[in-house]
């Protein structure tokens, strides 16, 4: 019986031993299905990701040298003379700027910094740090010298960031071509601001037609006859008259763009570009191509200049009176106001305007410059208007217009616009060759003209060996209100060289220059404004590559052809 | 057979990972070198537009001329300096042609 039992017992245990055997490999299945899934998961995970970093995520990781590359980025191309001469680059500067709430002490973190900062003073950091606001600028751009000296301050709470500066290497001698550039890396001025766009939207470099050398003599030269005829200002142009690039371009006074300026300032306007002037007798090559042209007139012509002459309320004087008749090329050369009023009235006004308006005198100049003024002209241009334009009155019109409108006369009479940026091969310089405004004729008289007023004219101060010169004279009282002032002139003098083959103008302007006596008190163009030209041919003449000659052909023919028949002086 | 094959397999397995980590090693290396040549370089682009902008500076012709009449006996150009070169009578030349 107990065997029995016991034997059912056995069976008992080993029945259930056997359904615990069962749900033991049960149990363990399921652990390792769920194991060999979590594993499974943290394997294709991984697997994935390690595909997506060797296969998908492409990006470079050095954020050590992206970091550093703000030169590249947010740059401003670089702008070069025509001969690689760098005129206006970018580098690295750091500004100082402040987290007041950092600063212990801020009496004396303005003390420290006011005595290694130039042009801040203890009283104004102080006031900033004090203001409240959380983040304050202490000073912009401050040089290398500054941003060491600040950093061995050490005062907790000043921080630095690199910021790119805009710099000018060749300071003042480009400020009213180039312009100047604003802490926020917008253009202010000049080409810097025209071209603001195409600077800030493409790194490639910007070469300019202007040439280092010749603009350094242009305004060593202006600068010396500026101080020396005690004038308030000067302006010069020198241009290539078959190509319109402007070589050189000075107006004085001027200023260092790498410093603030005011806007209003003196320093800061183009008196070459902006300022709009009377000219004077430097307008009377116009009115005399448009006549020749129009065969109003021959060179054989000429008018009654024995009195001042009367026309209705007004009455046109000479400055340099021969009170007898005069031919054309004397009108020109001894710079008749009588003469030329005679002949504007034969020429017509629509005549007259049309020319100037070919010649782009009374429009815009399209010159790639942010400060261009508008010519004056007159509003009703009657037949007493014709007449003071004539010699260069009742029209005021920038330096820079008259230089190009001469680059055409000269030039063998084609079309061409003033241009600051080199091989600017946009579409207008294809037809700009082909445009005519005067005939060869006309142009080769004028060029003639020209050269006798420089011989022998109201010019003759501005007559070197070696180069040919021509040009005209102007002397113009100032306006004010209602009239004219005697005491304040502008004198200026076109000259255009070598004459057989005329390959650059030379503009230049001197405002209220005041004799002295190696002028004998004179003030007028002919003393002030010619020599200055002069002085400036013969340094530029060999740099502008053109060749000194010995002989006067040019003028040789002309005088047979023209002038032999009257020249009974 | 199937034993050895095994074995190969797992040797081949272990050549294979460890030259791979190897090659990852040395392009990790790579990278970082490449990294601090890039920042150099960087930082050599950078002193070169100073230089660019001080050799601008220095080079500016008002300098230049005062340097020029303070240590160079020079004297400004006069235009009757300038000629043709054919007027410039090469005696030794033509006799050297004509032996």
């Amino acid at each position: 019986m107990v065997k029995k039992i016991n034997k059912m017992i056995k069976n008992i245990i080993e029945n259930s031993n056997k359904d615990n055997e069962k749900n033991l490999i049960d149990l363990s299945q399921v652990r390792l299905v769920v194991i060999f899934g979590i594993f499974s998961i943290l394997f294709i995970s991984l697997f994935l990701r390690s595909v997506d970093l060797i296969l998908l995520n492409q990006t470079p990781k050095n954020n050590f040298s992206s970091s550093n590359s703000i030169i590249n980025e947010k740059n401003r191309a670089d702008i070069f003379d025509r001969n690689n001469m760098l005129l206006a680059t970018n580098v690295n500067s750091a500004s100082i700027y402040a987290k007041p709430a950092e600063i212990i002490n801020k009496t004396e973190a303005s003390i420290k910094l006011a005595s290694v900062l130039n042009n801040q003073n203890f009283s104004d950091i102080e006031k900033k740090l004090t203001s409240g606001k959380s983040f304050i600028w202490i000073k912009r751009q401050v040089s290398p010298k500054e941003h060491f000296e600040v950093n061995k301050l050490g005062i907790p709470g000043i921080k630095f960031q690199e910021e790119l500066k805009r710099i000018f290497p060749q300071e003042s001698l480009f400020a009213h071509v180039i312009g100047s550039v604003g802490v926020d890396n917008q253009g202010l001025s000049g080409v810097e601001k025209k071209l603001n766009k195409r600077l800030l939207d493409s790194t490639k470099s910007i070469f300019l037609t202007v040439d280092t050398r010749v603009q350094h003599a242009l305004r060593q030269e202006l600068y010396l006859s500026m101080k020396k005829f005690n004038a308030i200002g000067a302006a010069g142009v020198v241009m290539n008259v078959n190509s319109g690039e402007i070589i050189g371009l000075v107006s004085l006074p001027d200023f260092n763009p790498n410093i603030k300026i005011k806007p209003s300032d003196d320093a800061a306007f183009s008196r070459v570009t902006l300022g709009s002037y009377e000219m004077g007798s430097t307008f009377k090559p116009f009115t005399v191509a448009a006549a020749l042209e129009n065969k109003v007139i021959s060179l054989k012509d000429g008018y009654d200049a024995t009195k001042p002459l009367k026309v209705s309320r007004f009455i046109i004087r000479d400055d340099h009176p021969k009170e007898r008749w005069l031919s054309v090329p004397e009108i020109f050369k001894y710079s008749s106001n009588i003469g030329m009023a005679q002949m504007a009235k034969d020429l017509g006004v629509e005549k007259q305007k049309e020319l100037l308006k070919k010649l782009g005198i009374l429009d815009r100049s399209k010159v790639e410059l942010s400060e261009v003024g508008k010519p004056i002209i007159p509003r009703t241009w009657r037949e007493i208007n014709s007449m003071t334009i004539s010699y260069g009155h009742g029209i005021a019109v920038n330096l820079l217009q008259v230089a190009n409108a001469y680059a055409i006369l000269v030039n063998g009479g084609k079309k061409i616009t003033p241009t600051i940026l080199l091989n600017n091969d946009n579409e207008s310089n294809g037809y700009v060759n082909n445009e005519r405004v005067i005939s060869e004729e006309t142009s080769k008289k004028i060029r003639g003209l020209l050269r006798l007023t420089v011989k022998s004219g109201t010019a003759k101060k501005a007559d070197r060996i070696g180069y040919e010169i021509g040009g005209k004279t102007g002397t113009a009282e100032k306006p004010t209100k209602g009239g004219y002032q005697k005491d304040s002139i502008i004198t200026s003098f076109i000259g255009v060289f070598p004459m057989d083959r005329p390959s650059y103008v030379i503009a230049i302007m001197l405002d209220e220059p005041k004799g002295i006596k190696e002028t004998h008190f004179y003030r007028s163009a002919g003393w002030t404004a010619a020599p200055t030209v002069g002085n400036i041919i013969e340094r530029v003449g060999p740099l502008l590559d053109v060749m000194p000659t010995k002989t006067k052909n040019y003028w040789k023919n002309f005088e047979a052809t023209y002038i032999s028949v009257k020249s009974n002086e | 057979m199937n034993r050895r094959f095994y074995l190969l397999f797992g040797l081949i397995l272990i050549v294979i990972v460890a030259s791979l980590f190897q090659l990852k090693h040395q392009v990790v290396k790579l990278e970082r070198n490449l990294i601090v040549n890039q920042s150099l370089i960087q930082k050599e682009k950078e002193s070169l537009k100073v230089l660019k902008a001080e050799w601008s500076y220095l080079t500016n012709p008002s300098r230049i001329e005062i340097l020029s009449e303070n240590f160079l006996d020079l004297r400004v150009l006069n235009i009757k300096q300038i000629g043709d070169i054919e007027k410039i009578p090469f005696f030794i030349e033509k006799n050297g042609e004509k032996n």
